[in-house]
């Protein structure tokens, strides 16, 4: 078995280009610092071959804590006999960039023998506008073969495989006149090389620039940002709507044709309450995580989301984060771990332990099906000019401000009381080229995420529901919810959830709830299931109406989600990322009584504006 | 004059970083282009203090007046035209010049 290392500057192509040629599915994005761990996968065309695909990485000469991780990995994986080449990846549209890191990997090469070569990669965007790379010549002058490829058009690629193949091991001589010690002459050398055999012109930087005048404009870029936000929160539902009104129907056409084929009892009770009105209720919402997935990768990709951290970075900095932790802050919009992850990217210690404060607040898709459902419980459907405007997405909208306000109050709170880690490091981001959306990556995240979605979330929703499910149906067999094992459960800790107008049933789902959000959906359709007893299923929404739960609660319900850190893979994630149980303790417990007051507290003003 | 003092659309050569910038810093922001001898244009800046867009040969890097102030260059030369200029070109032997 034999390993090739991929390396390169981050927002490379790297991630692309691994994946096509190992035929996985890691995450790509257009922006710098995606990868963050190093992956692995077996060569599509020679499967006795690996790939490593190790973070971006702009210098060998590191500033940060990750990077050194990173970097001294390349280095134990240079001293790897098994290693048996070096692919370094460039984007041929900012050659002389790629090429500084190129010259320091090839010195690194030199140093442990191992063959490289130079994936010349986005040779895609030169054609088409008509522009050229002198490959022979920079292979010439570098004395290392250059391939040119495009991952996102898979051009190169059997070349790049086969020269993978055929280069390993070979016994390796590299020019003297590029193994350069200094830094400045790296430089120079990088520069004369770029003039040499790069592109010529400045039609790339010249459209890119004229975009950033309008994307970065005072006034149309601030709001075409709003525009932009409120277009991705209105989308996840009208774009999801008919998916999921279909996903619906198959349930009920589904109930209705397998439930009078079981013997009536306990079968048949299980059925509808715990598979159709508990598991059902929660897979109705798979649509809405799928095309939020989509629009937050369709930003990454378009390379618009290192303008929005430049917009966000003056506000973002008067709550004591960067622009950077924009990123990770949307990421966590779709799940926290990746946000958690993506973090790494905020290179200042002190500013990415803020990030971590706010993360958890950020509303993630495991909150969508709650909110969706007290939405639709709560607030009428109706829309104006073809659904872009509807009163429900903007209750959606609402909600979502609130968790990221809530999230930058605990930031500056903290930022102005905090002396921790002071010592900080300067704002410099990269602007990546505006790239339209590579479409099938795309889809294959969100499939992917709504996947995981139902495997990793529905085997805790169906643990969890089939044991509320048996301690709300026995020992009365469904007779009475409230005289079953669990309605005593409920009712004993009915006192805590009182203050906000809640029963015993929704106390009981948001205590399941702290495993994962969105079983507190599986858990209230399974209670519901039990207590209605009928074997049509009505939707869950329409159970809450029927429930006569106050709109106080409802709006109570709402902020105790959009505080509480209910998430136990959130807190291993941050336990992973930060070395200790401090931080994760810190935030469940201070988040969990924020949520808890200020759910009373909404419950108070709500109720006394209605009545 | 630093960096940050550049009017959008104008150009200058970067001098020397102040003291107080670290050194691993400062090794960064060459790696990156903003190496001592390079001509760097401001491509964009936006008003309310947002940081600003910064040409290097053919990237473009934003940064906030924390790190542009950090960057001291010479007098500015008029309205950039967009061409990246090597200002340092140095031989190479072997590279089919």
């Amino acid at each position: 078995m034999s390993k090739t290392i991929l390396i390169g500057s981050p927002n490379s192509g790297k991630s692309l280009l691994f994946n096509r040629l190992t035929g996985l599915n890691q995450k790509v994005a257009n922006f710098p610092g995606v990868t963050v761990d190093i992956n692995s996968g077996k060569s599509l065309a020679h499967p006795d071959n690996v790939f490593l695909d190790f973070p971006g990485a702009y210098s060998l000469q590191t500033i940060s804590g990750e990077e050194k991780i990173a970097v001294e990995a390349f280095y134990l994986a240079l001293q790897d006999p098994q290693t048996s080449s070096v692919i370094c990846v460039v984007d041929v549209t900012r050659l002389e960039k790629g090429l500084i890191f190129a010259l320091q990997v090839i010195n690194a090469c030199a140093e442990h023998q191992k063959p490289l070569i130079i994936a010349a990669n986005m040779i895609d965007v030169l054609n088409q506008h008509s522009l050229n790379l002198d490959a022979a010549g920079l292979e010439k002058a570098l004395k290392v073969p250059v391939i040119e490829v495009s991952a996102k058009s898979g051009s190169g690629i059997e070349q790049l495989q086969e020269q993978a193949i055929n280069h390993r091991d070979l016994p390796t001589t590299y020019s003297s006149d590029i193994i350069a010690s200094d830094e400045s002459v790296t430089h120079r050398q990088a520069q004369q090389l770029a003039m040499n055999f790069g592109p010529k012109g400045d039609l790339l930087i010249n459209a890119q620039t004229r975009l950033d005048e309008f994307f970065l404009h005072s006034w149309f870029g601030g709001i075409s940002f709003l525009v932009i936000m409120y277009l991705l929160f209105q989308s996840i539902f009208t774009w999801a709507a008919p998916v999921m009104d279909g996903v619906e129907s198959i349930l009920q056409l589904m109930s209705e044709f397998i439930l009078p084929l079981l013997p009536a009892g306990a079968i048949s009770d299980f059925t509808a309450d715990a598979l159709f009105g508990g598991i059902g209720a929660f897979l109705v919402f798979v649509p809405q995580i799928f095309v939020l997935t989509l629009v937050v990768g369709m930003l990454e990709d378009s390379g618009y989301l290192a303008r929005a951290a430049v917009i966000c970075h003056k506000p973002l900095r008067l709550f004591g984060l960067t622009g950077k932790s924009f990123i990770p802050m949307l990421s966590s919009v779709a799940c926290a771990i990746p946000g958690i992850y993506a973090a790494r990217t905020v290179d200042s210690p002190r500013k990415r332990w803020l990030t971590y404060l706010a993360i958890p607040l950020m509303p993630c898709s495991a909150r969508l099906p709650v909110y969706s459902l007290l939405i639709a419980a709560f607030i009428p459907a109706t829309s104006m000019f073809g659904g872009l405007i509807g009163w429900q997405g903007l209750a959606m909208f609402g909600i979502y401000v609130f968790g990221i306000v809530c999230g930058l109050l605990v930031t500056a709170l903290v930022s102005k009381t905090s002396k921790a880690m002071q010592s900080d490091l300067p704002f410099v981001l990269e602007m990546p080229p505006y790239r339209l959306p590579s479409w099938r990556p795309l889809f294959r995240n969100a499939w992917n995420r709504s996947k995981h979605f139902v495997t990793k979330a529905g085997k805790v929703i169906f643990l969890v529901t089939v044991v509320i499910w048996l301690l709300g149906y026995f020992p009365n067999q469904g007779a009475s919810l409230g005289e079953s094992w669990l309605g005593q459960v409920g009712q004993w800790i009915e006192p805590v959830f009182a203050p906000f107008g809640l029963d015993w049933k929704y106390g009981v789902a948001i205590l399941t709830s702290f495993l994962a959000r969105e079983v507190f959906v599986g858990t209230l359709g399974t209670l519901f299931g039990i207590e209605g007893g009928e074997e049509n299923i009505i939707s869950l929404a329409e159970h809450i109406q029927n429930s006569g739960l106050p709109i106080g609660a409802g709006f109570a319900l709402l902020v105790f989600f959009s505080i509480a850190l209910q998430c136990v893979s959130t807190l291993a994630v941050l336990r992973r990322e930060t070395g200790s149980w401090r931080l994760p303790t810190q935030l469940f417990v201070s988040y969990s009584i924020l949520a808890y007051a200020a759910a009373w507290l909404t419950f108070v003003i709500v109720e006394a504006i209605a009545s | 004059m630093t960096l940050w003092d550049l009017k959008q659309g104008t150009s200058a050569t970067v001098q020397s970083f102040v003291s107080s910038l670290e050194s691993s810093y400062r090794t960064r922001l060459s790696e990156l282009g903003f190496h001592p001898g390079e001509l760097i244009s401001c491509v964009l800046s936006p008003s309310l203090g947002a940081p600003k867009l910064y040409r290097v040969n053919n990237s473009v890097y934003s940064l906030d007046d924390s790190v542009a102030s950090l960057i001291k260059v010479g007098s500015s030369v008029g309205k950039s035209t967009g061409t990246s200029v090597g200002s340092m070109a140095g031989s190479l032997a072997g590279t089919g010049e």
